[in-house]
Formats: structure tokens, C-alpha cells, sequence
């Protein structure tokens, strides 16, 4: 429980930090992604203990992809929290075929992004055609 | 710059189903698992995201220069070369995330340079895999990364985590032919 903690607690933080150093401070996003990557990961390196702890710089690296994406697209820091915890919970449960192909944390990070979109997008649609239907009801 | 229509279906198609590919081997490996429900709305909830993508853009992909493209190839080896000198995995892929950031700040007065970082940082994930040390893998799944970039350039602009899916399409595409080859 603890190590899941962790992991997914390491990708939120990435996540916000690199999108607020790149939509507060107008860095690339690719400078904002690589810092606080190896901030995290040089933060981690001395506690290299056991398993779980050297697993955390790949769910910061991983956090810090979902931060990469533009203000036009992803809007607001709930957003973001809630492709990184998408994101923890496919970290958490990753295939076991796909371990150790490069790019992966980059695909989980990309379906997070995409599913907190379109999860927002269902949501407001949602709310928009209930208040047309109560609308109309009460006419 | 020209603009390439027919190429932009099949071009969603290959990142809709690389990542419901990815998607999928979880929820095959979770099956009797309590959480497979989660993932299988995050399934949904990605093929409804690509669907809209296809029902709105209105197919114009422009391409990418090859001039840009190539970097893949210093990303990929540079991360390669710090790892085989003994750098750890993630700090070797944000060293050289940071030298391409570095390069757009330094010469900051050229276009060119502002979509060179992109490439570098792309490439360095394709060095992030465990499969193998060898450097004709990295080298074929370069290739395969770099014409997948080359082409992109107008698919999940914006969208974090581009980068990374095209880096697993190459790498998956290598597996896939050093598969075959060992089979023959």
C-alpha cells in the first residue's frame, strides 16, 4: 500500500509541477519535464533500498509526460490531478508483456491525458443535456 | 508547407491501436481481477476520444522536416551511451531531455532548434528499454520512431505523452521484426 502511495504520489507531483513550470513560467516542455525528472530521480537515487523506492523516478518521469500537455488542452490543475491518477492506477497495473519496452510510461501517460479529455468532455455533456431535459420539463 | 490527407486516418488508426493494444494486455492479465472495470472504461473512454479526433479534424497533416526528425537518432544513442557508462535509466533520459531543452534556449534566435529538443527527447525513450543491449535494436527502433515522427507532427498536438507513444510504436515495430527474424 505504501509503495502504491508512493508511486502515485511521485506522478501527481511531477505532473503538477511540470505543467505549472511550463504554463506559469513559459519553459518548454521539455526542460520543465527533464528538471523535475531528474530533480525526482536525484532525490531518490541515495534511498535506493529497495524495489519499490528505485520504481519512483519512473512514475515521476511518467507524471511529468501528463504535465507536458498545453493549457489549450488540458485545463486546470484538476485535470492534470486527474490524468496523473489515472495514470498511478495504470503505473500500479502494468502489463507485465509490455515491461521493458521503452516508451511505454509515454503511452500510459498519453491514455491518461486522452481519458481525463474525453471524461471531462462526457461529464459537461452530460450535465448539459440533463439542464436541457429539466428545461424543458418545467416549460 | 504541403498538406497530406490520406495519410491521416491510418495514422490515428496506428496510435488508436497501439494504445488499445496496450490497454488491452492489461485487461487480458487483470481478467479476474476486481479493477479490469476501470480499465475497461479508460478502453471506452480512449476509442471515444480518438472517434471525436476523427469526426472533427478535417484531415490536413502537415509533415515534419527530416532535418528535425534525425535527431531521434542522437536522443536515442546519447541515452544509450550514458546508460552503457553505468547512468541510471530515468537520469540518463532527463540529462539528455535537458541538453535538448538547453540547445532551444542557446540558440534561441533559430527556428530550426525549437522542434530539435522534441526529437532528442523522443528518441531518449526508446534507450529506456530493458529488452535488450543491443545497438542495432535501438538503431531499428529509431528508424521506426523516426518516420513515425516525421509524419505526426499534426496527431495529438499538444497532448501529453505524444512523444513516448511514437518511441513504444518503434520500439514495438523492432520487437516485432527481431521476432519474425529469430523465428526464420
Amino acid at each position: 500500500m505504501i509503495e502504491e502511495l508512493a508511486w502515485i504520489g511521485s506522478a501527481v507531483f511531477s505532473a503538477i509541477s511540470t505543467y505549472w513550470l511550463h504554463t506559469r513560467f513559459s519553459l518548454s516542455p521539455i526542460l520543465a519535464s527533464s528538471a523535475v525528472t531528474l530533480i525526482v530521480a536525484l532525490a531518490v537515487q541515495p534511498l535506493n533500498t529497495s524495489e519499490w523506492v528505485q520504481a519512483i523516478p519512473y512514475a515521476a518521469i511518467g507524471g511529468s509526460f501528463i504535465g507536458m500537455s498545453t493549457k489549450k488542452n488540458i485545463k486546470g490543475f484538476e485535470s492534470v490531478l486527474l490524468a496523473a491518477l489515472i495514470f498511478g492506477l495504470i503505473f500500479i497495473h502494468s502489463s507485465k508483456f509490455f515491461e521493458g519496452f521503452g516508451g511505454a510510461l509515454g503511452t500510459s501517460a498519453c491514455i491518461s491525458v486522452l481519458t481525463a479529455i474525453s471524461w471531462r468532455k462526457l461529464i459537461k455533456r452530460t450535465r448539459l443535456t440533463t439542464k436541457r431535459a429539466v428545461n424543458r420539463v418545467t416549460k | 508547407m504541403k498538406e497530406h490527407k490520406r495519410i491521416f486516418p491510418p495514422l490515428l488508426l496506428l496510435f488508436a491501436s497501439i494504445q488499445c493494444l496496450f490497454l488491452g494486455t492489461i485487461i487480458f492479465e487483470r481478467a479476474n481481477h476486481l479493477e479490469v472495470g476501470l480499465f475497461v472504461l479508460v478502453f471506452l473512454l480512449i476509442l471515444g476520444s480518438h472517434f471525436q479526433t476523427y469526426s472533427k479534424q478535417r484531415f490536413s497533416v502537415e509533415f515534419d522536416r527530416w532535418r528535425v526528425a534525425v535527431w531521434v537518432f542522437f536522443g536515442s544513442f546519447a541515452t544509450f551511451g550514458l546508460r552503457n557508462l553505468g547512468c541510471d535509466t530515468v537520469i540518463a533520459t532527463a540529462v539528455v531531455g535537458l541538453f535538448g531543452g538547453l540547445l532551444e534556449i542557446a540558440f534561441k534566435s533559430k527556428p530550426y532548434f525549437r522542434q530539435v529538443p522534441a526529437a532528442i527527447y523522443c528518441g531518449a525513450f526508446i534507450s529506456m528499454t530493458n529488452l535488450t543491449n543491443d545497438a542495432g535494436f535501438i538503431l531499428l527502433a529509431s528508424v521506426f520512431t523516426c518516420l513515425v515522427f516525421f509524419v505526426s507532427k499534426s496527431i495529438l498536438l499538444g497532448i501529453g505523452g505524444k512523444l513516448g507513444t511514437m518511441a513504444f510504436i518503434g520500439v514495438v515495430m523492432a520487437y516485432i521484426i527481431q521476432y519474425v527474424a529469430a523465428k526464420l
